[in-house]
């Protein structure tokens, strides 16, 4: 191989500036690279073409390519043919094949191993008319909305997609072969300010953003990197400069398609066409017999090039997911303002509109916003699709049918770019609680079940805790309380799962479900996780209530009264996981002296924004939701809880991941809103008056611990709840 | 000592060759120009050849101890492309064919139009390029970079001179081309043979910007003594004007003086900035001379000089030889 040095000058025909001169080396080859940077000028061009033709190893050219437009019949770029007639001598290198390629490898790479980077997601194209491989975008999911018209013609429409590109080139053609190729200076229409100030607009509702070095240089006023924040670019090259502000700008990720080539990694400007060039005097110093193209794909494999780089910004590209979630009663539909007239209808009306309503597909409802994990930072934008659909009318409607629906959202969430999918309340629990969803859904699903399990014994502890009946055990090291504990629907999804808990932390344990078999079964998995608690089953939770100090009711009973309020022990906590709740406020109104809780409401990390109506005060948010934006947190996109077998250790460890990210529980509900230190002092006092009628002198209502159970002279946990 | 000096057939050029070949310790000088073919001095070789030839590399035959670039394109309403090929290709072009010489000692003629759109110029590098709007000064300044490059990695020792606007010789005034200033007299003496008296002129300059004018011949005095004189190394910057030269307000007032004993007809200056830019291209062609050329608004000159300075003549005494190149008596 030759060691003479190798001469390339580079034409920048998008930027103005000093003539650059750098020294690099590439496979044992030295090379010296002068720049000169004369922006829109073929007349200066041709000068340095002329002149330097035959006197120097290669001229690569940036700003000007081969070919306008893809698909199959791209024009050939006036520009280009211009310079072919400059130069008789020496080769004239342009980017368009290199970069072809290494655009559409890095995309095909980045949809298989990211495919949430950008599916679903709006980019703004700078120049789609010269960016390759558009059609792999819009098949990775992107949205394409190209500013070509505004930077060309000044015309401020985007232009959305490739046929309407296509459209546009077509019209626009004629138009510039009306006016010289000179007359077009891109880079210096761009700096116009209401060009500018189009462009910045339509960033701020793009999600990211696709376009050349060079352009991008000459638009990086302080308004437009502000609009970059959080986003993705997506480049052909960065200059170490360029690299810096967008850095500064808190952009969330670039990814940059030249790639990594040892020798050039000092050259600034690293654009395609000097690759070429310097790949192909490689070839040439070599006398290699291969022609262009196949001598770079050796290449690539004897030098294990990668064709993309990502660079990540502390600031993450926010992932989106989507939930499920659909109105637990007729009155939750009547608050849309297409359906407030409902009410005041007749019966057979209302029927008739409801049942339309139930008809019709799942709609994009809302968004949850700001959530953002206190580990990794990671934002995650939650989508919520209404199901408008009641409970009653879910369990009534076919499998089959159900699954379709839910599909359906699964598509819609998928192209919006959701990388995992929650169902919420009902759709989870008709059929077979996401497994068959999730075997056709183009995203991953879960049924949140096994945060909302988690959530369930946590709200319990804290509020058993904090009515001050129950005590530590002193042998279990404080983890297990003296107490009874019952779980209705124990054989359940989310009963099951309690029930292991509960039996954790309790000393003894009443499972109540309808089924025996299952019911026999739950005990014997319940002993075998904990020999030391004493597990009872019933089919009649009303004749174990007098003595329960906890009660954890997890059906799906749509039906009737559940238990009876009335037998229930003074003093004692249900939780109610159900939805809709099994103890009604009614019922809970009757027995002052129990506290009735609702479970599964948590709070997410960050400046979280609910732009809809959940049913739950903002910002809190059902546990099974919250599982499915805590898994994207973590980058979780696979199925996680699906069936209505939960596994104590998917149960485990997304309440690890909760407490790692920053969820919490949020205040906990009963019927008459947010738990207060007041409302638990009434039920206690309630609950002791009701427990010593006589008021039997010389017992001190604060000195009670356990009201039923042989006292060990322990304290209550000191209460420490909400102030008024 | 052995010279190689580029642009020797031009206005400065020629002045420098006087000079180098008045003095007895030059003992060739190898000159390259476009427009000749030999010269009658045994001690100088021509190379008939363009600057931004770069066939150049082949036909420097001379190990010079020194190279002066004068070499470059002056010329009113010449393209961007023409003042970047004679400026920028062509200071490439011989510091590419210096290559084989390195490191050499480069004295590079630039001008104080560098300056252009800066509050003010210092002798030092440039902190950023005039507009391209100015094709010369634009080239020019990155002809400089050129220079500064070379000396930074090939270790040239390099001088830049950043000339003032050259007039005619301080002894008889004459001159080459009619542009600048010259252009602005011969309009007005022509001007005023057909107009009434006390006309007003409409003149879109800034009437207390400075003009740094230099004779010709003190310019290439200048030079040839540094080119002659020990080389102290490195890169350094030489202002060859004086920085207290001409108010054009002053230059304008003496101009229509002189028109005034000729055509006995006196003119009154109207200075009036003038923003609409097919206005002032229109006034500039009648004038002669673009309105930057004459005076830099923007920049009321704090031209720092050198200590040069000294040795050229202020306007004062410059102004009677000036008005005898215009008119020839």
């Amino acid at each position: 191989m030759s060691r003479l040095q190798r001469r390339i000058i580079l034409i920048d025909f998008l930027r103005t500036g000093d003539v650059l001169e750098h020294l690099i080396t590439f496979s044992g080859i030295e090379f010296r690279i002068t720049v000169h940077r004369i922006g829109w000028d073929f007349e200066t061009a041709a000068e340095i073409l002329k002149s330097q033709d035959g006197f120097v190893d290669g001229f690569a050219i940036s700003g000007i390519q081969k070919r306008v437009g893809s698909g199959s019949k791209p024009l050939q770029h006036p520009g280009y043919l211009k310079l072919l007639r400059m130069v008789q001598r020496t080769p004239l290198y342009l980017a368009d094949d290199l970069r072809d390629l290494f655009t559409e490898w890095a995309l095909q790479k980045i949809s298989r191993s990211e495919p949430h980077l950008l599916a679903g997601r709006k980019l703004l194209f700078q120049c789609a008319s010269v960016t390759p491989a558009l059609e792999r975008f819009e098949q990775a999911g992107v949205m394409i909305e190209a500013a070509d018209a505004l930077i060309l013609g000044g015309v401020p429409l985007p232009i959305r997609g490739r046929e309407e590109l296509g459209r546009f080139l077509k019209i626009a053609r004629p138009l510039h072969q009306l006016r010289s190729i000179e007359a077009l200076k891109p880079e210096q229409k761009m700096l116009s300010p209401s060009r500018l100030k189009a462009l910045i607009g339509w960033l701020e509702g793009a999600d990211g953003l696709v376009t050349f070095g060079s352009l991008l240089d000459r638009v990086m006023t302080p308004e437009f990197l502000s609009a970059l924040a959080s986003k993705l670019v997506i480049v052909d090259y960065l200059t170490p400069e360029t690299r810096r502000r967008l850095e500064e700008a808190n952009v969330g990720q670039v990814l940059e398609l030249v790639p990594e080539l040892p020798g050039l990694e000092s050259l600034p400007i690293r654009h395609f066409s000097i690759i070429t060039a310097v790949l192909d005097q490689c070839r040439l110093a070599e006398a290699s017999p291969l022609p262009f193209d196949e001598y770079v794909l050796q290449a690539i494999q004897a030098k294990q090039l990668e064709p993309a780089r990502f660079s990540r910004t502390h600031r993450k590209l926010p992932v989106r997911c989507a939930f499920v979630i659909h109105p637990l009663t007729e009155g939750d539909l009547f608050k849309h303002p297409a359906l407030s007239w409902l009410p005041g209808s007749p019966e057979l009306v209302r029927r008739a509109a409801l049942g339309a309503v139930a008809r019709s597909p799942g709609f994009h409802y809302g968004s949850i916003r700001g959530a953002v994990s206190q580990a990794n930072g990671q934002e995650v934008i939650c989508d919520l699709y209404g199901l408008p659909m009641t409970p009653r009318q879910i369990m009534a409607l076919p499998e089959e049918q159900l699954y379709e629906r839910l599909l359906d959202i699964a598509h819609k969430a998928q192209k919006r770019g959701a990388a995992i999918l929650g169902l919420g309340a009902y759709t989870k629990v008709a059929g077979d609680a996401g497994v068959t969803v999730a075997r056709h859904s183009p995203i991953p699903v879960t049924n949140g079940n096994s945060y909302s399990a988690s959530t369930t014994l946590w709200a319990a502890r804290i509020m058993s805790e904090k009515m001050g009946f129950v005590s530590l055990d002193p042998s279990q090291r404080g983890i297990r309380t003296r107490q009874k504990a019952m779980v209705i629907g124990a054989t359940g999804s989310i009963g099951r799962v309690s029930a292991l808990l509960v039996s954790l932390v309790t000393d003894e344990l009443v499972l109540v479900a309808q089924r025996a078999d299952k019911l026999l079964e739950l005990r014997e998995e319940v002993m075998r996780l904990n020999p030391v608690v004493t597990v009872k089953i019933t089919t009649r939770a009303d004749d174990e209530l007098s003595d329960t100090d906890l009660i954890v009711t997890a059906t799906s009973n749509t039906r009737g009264q559940l238990l009876d309020i009335l037998k229930v022990k003074p003093g004692a906590v249900i939780c109610d996981c159900s939805r809709p709740l099994d103890v009604t406020a009614e019922m809970s109104r009757l027995r002052p002296d129990v506290m009735v809780i609702q479970s599964g409401e948590v709070e997410l990390p960050g400046d979280v924004q609910i732009d809809c109506d959940i049913g739950l005060p903002k910002p809190s948010v059902y546990a099974c939701l919250a599982e499915t934006i805590l898994l994207a947190m973590e980058g979780r996109f696979e199925n996680f809880s699906l069936s209505k077998t939960l596994s104590m250790d998917r149960v485990k460890e997304i309440y690890q991941m909760g407490l790692k990210h920053g969820a919490h529980l949020s205040e906990i509900q009963t019927h008459e809103g947010v738990v207060t230190d007041a409302m638990i002092q009434r039920c206690r006092e309630l609950a002791i008056a009701r427990l010593n009628p006589a008021g039997v002198g010389g017992v001190d209502p604060d000195s009670l611990t356990r009201l039923t159970r042989s006292d060990d002279g322990r304290k209550p946990v000191p209460y420490a709840g909400r102030q008024d | 000592m052995r010279i190689f000096l580029t642009g020797a057939s031009g206005f400065l050029g020629k002045w420098v060759l006087k000079g180098l070949l008045d003095s007895p310790t030059v003992t060739a000088v190898q000159v390259l120009t476009r427009t000749k073919s030999s010269h009658p001095d045994p001690r100088v070789s021509v190379i008939q050849k363009d600057i931004a030839d770069p066939s150049l590399i082949n036909d420097i035959t001379l190990r010079p101890d020194a190279v002066i670039h004068l070499a470059g394109l002056y010329r009113f309403g010449s393209r961007f492309s023409e003042n970047y090929r004679a400026n920028v290709l062509g200071t490439q072009n011989l510091l590419e064919a210096l290559r084989a010489h390195a490191p050499m000692r480069i004295l590079h003629a630039s001008t104080y139009a560098v300056g252009i759109g800066s509050a003010e110029l210092a002798n030092s590098r440039l902190p950023e390029l005039p507009s391209r709007d100015h094709a010369y000064a634009h080239t020019k300044a990155l002809a400089e970079r050129l220079m500064e490059q070379a000396g930074d990695q090939l270790r040239h020792s390099v001088e830049i001179f950043r000339l003032g606007i050259l007039v005619g010789d301080s002894v008889s005034g004459s001159h080459e081309k009619s542009d600048g200033p010259y252009g602005l007299a011969e309009r007005l003496l022509q001007f005023a043979k057909h107009v009434p008296e006390h006309m007003p002129v409409l003149l879109p300059v800034d009437p207390e910007a400075l003009l740094p004018l230099v004779a010709v011949d003190e310019a290439a005095r200048v030079i040839v003594a540094s080119a002659l004189a020990a080389d102290p190394g490195g890169l350094r910057y030489r202002a060859v004007y004086r920085a207290d030269s001409v108010r054009v307000a002053e230059l304008v007032e003496d101009l229509l003086d002189e028109v005034a004993r000729r055509s006995g007809r006196r003119l009154s200056p109207m200075f009036r900035p003038v923003s609409h830019p097919g206005a002032l291209r229109v006034l500039e062609g009648i004038l002669g001379a673009k309105a930057e050329d004459l005076a830099y608004a923007q920049w009321r000159a704090r031209l720092e000089s050198g200590e040069d300075e000294s040795s050229l003549t202020h306007w004062a005494s410059l102004s009677p030889v000036f008005f005898k190149g215009v008119t020839g008596a």
